[in-house]
Order: structure tokens, then C-alpha cells, then sequence
């Protein structure tokens, strides 16, 4: 029997079946749609696990949602209300989205699936995003569970504690418009990125500036009360933009080039202030929460989350013992957590039993076998296939990783990566300018393994769980600057990721690496910018053929495209 | 979906012409998406193949419109936000359905014969702006000129296809069928948002009549719950 989370509609839709013994499967929309951020309800994901895990009213416990719909819709167009003539564009824009949205979504469902009513629930936001935070850690009542987001049901901020019989309480909310994750997106969007896609290239820009304008966005969010200046906004009004005049008043001009050195400078002090704004507030919200919860063990949940920066930071600042972010904090991660709300609410005192970080799909589950023999070609396939790839990427080559289980979350763990050594920094820039087209900014991240970590690496022991989903970044230590300086961030930080299981290729691979005297890899998500990470053999043979990859991982062998 | 600036202009419109290749490159890769659909979902091999080959080059259509468009953003020191490609645009403007790839909906012959008549309609389009780009931006032709060519293969090899599995009569009618339906497929994508202000004065009317209801509610909003589980009713989408 299958119990079923589902998060979709706002941000990238997502899927989680399990029946919390066996099987996990996380999937999501933009994996089958191919278009990146798909938020749409997850139709062809929904697809796939009804063909093959034979879905049915019968062996499915419940389906749960990760938010009450109406709730969530209502909560915004409520605030907007109060001036409908002044907020009309949005107002009408939302009305119309009525039935386009997550209301409906018992009856989405059942083109699908004929489930009864009552096997279709609904979690709430925040709970959702609590409940996944549960799977990152043991000793839950140890802990004091903080969500942050854009927005929730009308929430932007929630703290809950859970003794060991699964009573979870609600100790604090803060409610929309006072969100800090709505004023970060609103910077990114003054910026010139795009909203939900451009914060982290806003936290890497910071790291070139200097805080000059901390005075000026202190007025227009308050970090100590969390309350906002919505004279400086408009996100809940217009729908091209969400910031107003008086902010391009404060701040001057948005979107300009930020190629052009004077631009870059100045925004780069705009994103380093509005990320000391965003820390500031983080450290004043944990002060309280710790204060009112008693607790100094924190597990952090919510889009917010995803900004390490923060989390490396607060980690400096002696205000709790422990700060755990799981691997996919934000909205899709929160089908985990539908689905866990699911679990208790039909055991009561138990939640899912998830011991790992890779809760996606085997590969040969997503594949035929035939597809491999057609697309590809096998060109080692002893035991020595990963010594001999680990010569090609100390020979400067650029390798794909197509391996295991698949990863949760935003970020490619190992198993669905580009590899290159670190030490060669022709191999680092290729990959981060000409293969990936990043921004010049935008830092690749480290792997290896756990044991060098600390040759290398410097972190606080409160945030070190983290490392081993690439959550948090940590310092530098001189012996990295010897030969792996293009991995470091211009502050003098890396977003490392360790590898502790022995068993993995990739903790394989780093073996092999470190035999032939490299000790680090650079690890990035096998896609293009734009597209969704690789989920078929198919999306990984036009995305080796695009950014021109010569060679592949598999759980098998290493190989090669065929020319078709 | 989208206008193409005549080639007659007399004067080049930086803004207007980035806002074209933007809509070309989004285009493609909705084209490039589809293909690599139809790939996965076809039993045979040759003709899966032929389909990633398609996707490979709608792909790589849609960088080439992508870099021109970067270069002249960079030229003309124009605001590119509004001209940045974004993915999940690719559904509100009409390019792919939300709920289903056309290779889902259609046989195979009829498949062939909807890219193969499309190509042919986006090439035509394609050759009209690449006459504008030939006048004002010569490099910008001369990659153009390499998509046209690789679009009058697609178009080629599909209908080439049909042609081979249907009748002659059958590929005809087929054709011209296809042909009206794009026609009037774009006057409806272009027509989405345009007439959707019609229904505003209801709209609005609606809206003050909530605005007075809510200005009687008192919701009270609680900033903690003692047990969330035990107070949460889980069928309520409330």
C-alpha cells in the first residue's frame, strides 16, 4: 500500500511514492516535460507511477497535497482585495486563475486515477515543508523545526516543535505580507534574474560587494519586528514586477547590463546588502524561536533555506548547536513532506522511516535496457572502468555521471553530475563558462571524500551535517589554494559536498582520482542552463551531444555516444 | 504565433527584432521538446533516431537565436529582462499544450505531415525576417541562413515520410488540412490575450462586490496550535 505526496501549481510540481518499506520514488514534472520549473499539476509523472507501481483506489493508502488550496489562494487575493481598483491587474489575473489552480486538484486527480474521495487529503504549507525536515534527522524532539518562504497559506514564517509521540506544535507564525523571502525575490527581480531561478546567482553576486546599501533596505524590511515596507513593493499588485517607483527611487535604475563593470559593482552591492538583510533577519528569527522553544537544535525548511551563504554565516554567530537544511528545502521537497503528513495521519505516532538523501527512481527503472544498447556504446566495462575514467579526468576530460538512485532536490549529488578535476583549471572554466554557460560569478562546487575534507576544508561543527548534500558552504584552508584555486568562490568559500559511502561509483571514482594524485572533483548537474537535470538515456544523449561530452558513468561501464 | 518584422523596414528596431528572435528561440525549443517526446515514445529505432536528430538541431536552433539575440541586447545596450528566455513561459504563450505533446494525439502519418506543413510555414516566416536581418544585421543572416537550410531538410524528410504512407489523394487533403489549422492555430495563439480584456468590467464588478463582503469579515489569524495534527482537518482544502 502506497502512500502518495504531491506539491504543484506554484513552484516546480513534484511527486513522492512510498510504502515505507521498500520503494521510494520522487519524481518530478519538469523531468518528463523537459521544461525546467514545470509547475504544472504532474500529470506525466503521475503517469509513469501508475504504470509502474500498478496504482490503484485499492493499494494506495492516501494521496495528500502539500497545501490547503483554497487557503493558499484565498490568503493573497484577501490581502489584495482590500484595494481592488488599485490592485485590479493582479486581482483579475488571480480570479481567472481560479480554476486553472491547486482547488481542483481532487478532480485533476481522478482523470488520472479513480481514488476515492476520502483517500484524498490535504497537509498545510508550512506542516509540509516541517514534516520533510523530519527525514534529515534523528532525535526529532530534539529540535525546533523553522519553515521560511515567499509565501504559504498566507504564512512566511513558522516554528514547530515535535515531542516523541508525533504531538507537533505550532509555537509562531508570521504572516504575508512580511516575508523576507519575498524581499529577497523582489532584489533578484530589481536585478534583472528571473524570481525563483535568479536568488542564487543574487547570493553569489554578493560576495563581490560590499553592504552599502544595509541602512537603506533596513527601512524597507525590518529585521528585528519581521515587518515590511510595502511602499517599496509590488507583488501583490503587478504582475510584471514586484518592486515600485520608490525602490528604483532608493536604489536607482533596475535591469541594467550587469556586464558593464560600474553596473556590476553596484549591484553587487545591492545583492551583498539585501544578503546581509536576509542574514540578519534569519539570526533574529532564531534567536526568538530558540527562546521561545527552549530548543538549540534547529532543522530549517522553506525556499529560504536554499541560500547557504546564510546558513555558513549564521553557523559563525554561537546561536544554536546544530542547523540542519535538508537536501530540497523548497516547495517540491515538500511532496515528501505531503506525503509523510499522510503517514501520521494514518499511523498517529510514526512517520516515514527515509535513511537516505537519494529518494528518486533507479535508472533501470527509467529505462529500457534496449535504449542503452541503441544510444550508446560500451568502451570499458571491466573492473578497471573507474580508474580508467579517472585517468580521462586527470587527463583534463569532462565525464557525466548517470549512476544509482536518483537525487533530491536542486542539487546533483554525484549521480546525475559533470565531473572534471579540480586541479586543472582549464578543465574548471570550460565546464563552468563554455559547457554550463554560467555566469562568471557563479562558483562550481567541490566533491571528495570525507576523510580529506578537513586537508581542505574548514567548517563549523553546528552546520556540518549539510555537507553531505552540498548545503552549506565552508572555508577554504591554504592548502586548497595550492592547486585548486578555481574552485573558490572570490570570498574565499567553497559549496563542498562529501562522500561517505563507500559503496557509491562516485566515492569510487574519488579513490581512483586521489590514486593518480587529484583530490578533488568539480561537481555540477548534468544539464543545460534552462533545461531540467538529465532524467532518461534519452535526455542523456542529446545532453551529451549538446554540450559536447565525449564520455558517461554508468552503474556498468563507462561509454560513449553512438553516432546515430 | 507571433509577427515578423518586415523586411521593407526602413529603419532596424533593436527592441522589436530581439523580441522576434526571442519568440523564434522559444519556438524551437518547444519544437526541440516535442521531438525528443515523440523519441522516447516511438517503437522504431530509425525513426526515434531520426527524431533526436531533429531535437539536436531544434536545440541548436534555438542557441544560435538565442546568441544573436544576446549580441545585439549587448550592441544597443537594450533591457534584456523582458527579453530573457524562460522556460515555463513556453505554456502561457501557447507553444505547448499543458496537458499533452501533439506525437500523444496524433498517428504517426499525421504527426509527419503537422511538422513537415508547420516547418514549411515556419520557414517561410524564417526567410521573411532573415531578409530583414540580410539589410541590417549581415552577421545575424548568415547564421539565420544555416536554420533555414536545416528546416527545409525537416520539412523535407517529414512530408517525404507521409507522402510514402499515405495515399496521394489522402496526403493532399492532409496537408491543406494541416495547413488551415495552423492558420487558424495562430490567430487564436496570437488572439489569447488580446480580447481577454472583454471580460474585465465583469470581472471587476465582481471583485468590488468581494471587496465589500470582506470589509464584514473579521478572520482571525492564530499565530501558534497547541497540536496541529489533532486541529488540522485533512480533507478540508481550507
Amino acid at each position: 500500500m502506497y502512500y502518495i505526496g504531491i506539491s504543484a501549481y506554484y513552484h516546480e510540481s513534484s511527486v513522492f511514492l512510498t510504502d515505507n518499506e521498500k520503494t521510494n520514488c520522487f519524481l518530478k514534472e519538469e523531468s518528463f516535460s523537459r521544461i525546467k520549473g514545470d509547475k504544472n499539476f504532474p500529470k506525466r509523472c503521475l503517469k509513469f507511477l501508475i504504470k509502474k507501481f500498478d496504482l490503484k483506489n485499492e493499494n494506495i493508502h492516501f494521496i495528500s497535497f502539500y497545501e490547503k488550496p483554497f487557503k493558499s489562494w484565498w490568503e493573497i487575493f484577501y490581502y489584495s482585495i482590500k484595494n481592488p481598483l488599485k490592485n485590479k491587474d493582479f486581482l483579475i489575473h488571480h480570479l481567472k486563475n481560479f480554476n486553472n489552480g491547486s482547488i481542483f486538484f481532487y478532480t485533476d486527480i481522478n482523470k488520472l486515477i479513480n481514488i476515492s474521495r476520502n483517500k484524498v487529503i490535504y497537509s498545510s504549507h508550512h506542516l509540509s515543508h516541517c514534516l520533510y525536515g523530519l527525514s534529515a534527522v534523528k532525535n526529532i524532539s530534539e529540535y525546533v523545526h523553522i519553515t521560511c518562504d515567499g509565501v504559504g497559506e498566507g504564512e512566511t514564517m513558522a516554528a514547530y516543535t515535535i515531542d516523541n509521540e508525533y504531538k507537533i506544535k505550532k509555537i509562531w507564525t508570521n504572516f504575508y505580507p512580511n516575508s523576507i523571502g519575498l524581499f529577497y525575490s523582489t532584489i533578484t527581480d530589481f536585478l534583472g534574474f528571473e524570481i525563483n531561478e535568479g536568488e542564487s546567482k543574487v547570493m553569489s553576486l554578493s560576495s563581490f560587494g560590499k553592504p552599502k546599501y544595509e541602512n537603506q533596505l533596513k527601512k524597507i524590511f525590518n529585521i528585528n519586528d519581521f515587518k515590511i515596507n510595502m511602499d517599496y513593493f509590488e507583488f501583490h499588485k503587478n504582475l510584471s514586477k514586484s518592486f515600485s517607483k520608490k525602490l528604483c527611487e532608493m536604489l536607482g535604475e533596475p535591469y541594467l547590463n550587469i556586464n558593464e563593470e560600474t553596473n556590476f559593482k553596484k549591484y553587487a552591492d545591492i545583492a551583498s546588502s539585501a544578503q546581509l538583510i536576509l542574514e540578519e533577519t534569519m539570526q533574529n528569527l532564531i534567536k526568538k524561536i530558540t527562546k521561545i522553544s527552549g530548543k538549540k537544535k534547529i532543522v530549517l525548511t522553506g525556499g529560504v533555506a536554499l541560500n547557504c551563504k546564510m546558513i555558513y554565516n549564521l553557523s559563525k554567530l554561537d546561536i544554536f548547536e546544530e542547523l540542519v537544511v535538508p537536501p530540497s528545502p523548497g516547495d517540491s521537497g515538500s511532496a515528501i513532506g505531503a506525503a509523510n503528513f499522510a503517514y501520521l495521519n494514518k499511523n498517529k505516532n510514526k512517520t516515514l522511516d527515509l535513511n537516505t538523501i537519494f529518494l528518486g527512481p533507479k535508472k533501470e527503472i527509467i529505462n529500457e535496457k534496449k535504449n542503452k544498447d541503441n544510444l550508446f556504446l560500451k568502451i570499458s566495462s571491466t573492473d578497471s572502468f573507474v580508474s580508467y575514467a579517472a585517468s580521462k579526468l586527470i587527463d583534463g576530460e569532462t565525464i557525466a555521471s548517470y549512476y544509482g538512485l536518483t537525487e533530491v532536490g536542486p542539487r546533483s549529488l554525484g549521480n546525475t553530475s559533470i565531473f572534471c578535476d579540480a586541479k586543472n583549471s582549464d578543465s574548471v572554466n570550460n565546464l563552468n563558462i563554455n559547457l554550463k554557460k554560467r555566469e562568471h560569478y557563479q562558483p562550481l562546487a567541490p566533491i571528495l571524500l570525507e576523510e580529506d575534507f578537513e586537508k581542505y576544508f574548514s567548517i563549523n561543527k553546528n552546520i556540518q551535517k549539510n555537507l553531505e548534500w552540498m548545503g552549506v558552504l565552508c572555508d577554504a584552508n591554504e592548502e586548497l589554494y595550492k592547486d585548486y584555486s578555481s574552485i573558490i568562490h572570490i570570498d574565499g568559500t567553497c559549496r563542498t559536498q562529501i562522500i561517505k559511502d563507500k559503496d557509491t561509483i562516485t566515492y569510487k571514482i574519488l579513490r581512483e582520482l586521489k590514486k593518480k594524485g587529484s583530490d578533488i572533483l568539480v561537481n555540477t548537474s548534468f544539464n543545460i542552463s534552462k533545461d531540467p537535470v538529465v532524467f532518461d538515456l534519452f535526455d542523456v544523449y542529446v545532453n551529451m551531444k549538446r554540450l559536447n561530452i565525449k564520455f558517461i558513468l554508468m552503474d556498468d561501464g563507462l561509454y560513449q555516444t553512438k553516432n546515430i | 504565433m507571433f509577427l515578423i518584422p518586415k523586411s521593407n523596414l526602413k529603419n532596424f528596431d533593436p527592441v522589436r527584432c530581439c523580441f522576434v528572435l526571442n519568440e523564434f528561440a522559444t519556438a524551437e525549443f518547444s519544437s526541440a521538446v516535442e521531438m525528443l517526446f515523440a523519441a522516447k515514445n516511438i517503437n522504431d529505432q530509425k525513426l526515434s533516431e531520426g527524431f533526436i536528430r531533429h531535437a539536436l538541431d531544434e536545440y541548436k536552433h534555438c542557441t544560435i537565436f538565442t546568441n544573436i539575440k544576446n549580441k545585439i541586447i549587448l550592441e544597443y545596450k537594450i533591457n534584456k529582462k523582458k527579453l530573457s528566455f524562460v522556460p515555463n513561459h513556453i505554456y502561457n504563450k501557447g507553444y505547448i499544450y499543458k496537458d499533452h505533446f501533439i506525437f500523444e494525439k496524433k498517428k504517426i502519418n499525421n504527426f509527419a505531415i503537422f511538422i513537415g506543413a508547420n516547418e514549411e510555414i515556419a520557414e517561410k516566416k524564417l526567410i521573411t525576417f532573415a531578409n530583414y536581418l540580410k539589410k541590417h544585421k549581415p552577421f545575424a543572416f548568415k547564421e539565420v541562413e544555416k536554420i533555414l537550410k536545416d528546416e527545409e531538410r525537416h520539412a523535407k524528410y517529414s512530408l517525404e515520410f507521409a507522402k510514402n504512407n499515405n495515399g496521394f489523394l489522402s496526403y493532399k487533403i492532409k496537408v491543406i488540412r494541416e495547413r488551415i489549422l495552423s492558420f487558424f492555430r495562430h490567430i487564436y495563439a496570437n488572439s489569447l490575450n488580446k480580447f481577454s480584456f472583454i471580460f474585465n468590467p465583469i470581472l471587476i464588478t465582481i471583485l468590488i462586490i468581494i471587496n465589500l463582503v470582506t470589509y464584514f469579515l473579521n478572520l482571525k489569524k492564530n499565530t501558534s496550535d497547541d497540536d496541529v495534527m489533532k486541529n488540522i482537518e485533512p480533507k478540508s482544502i481550507t
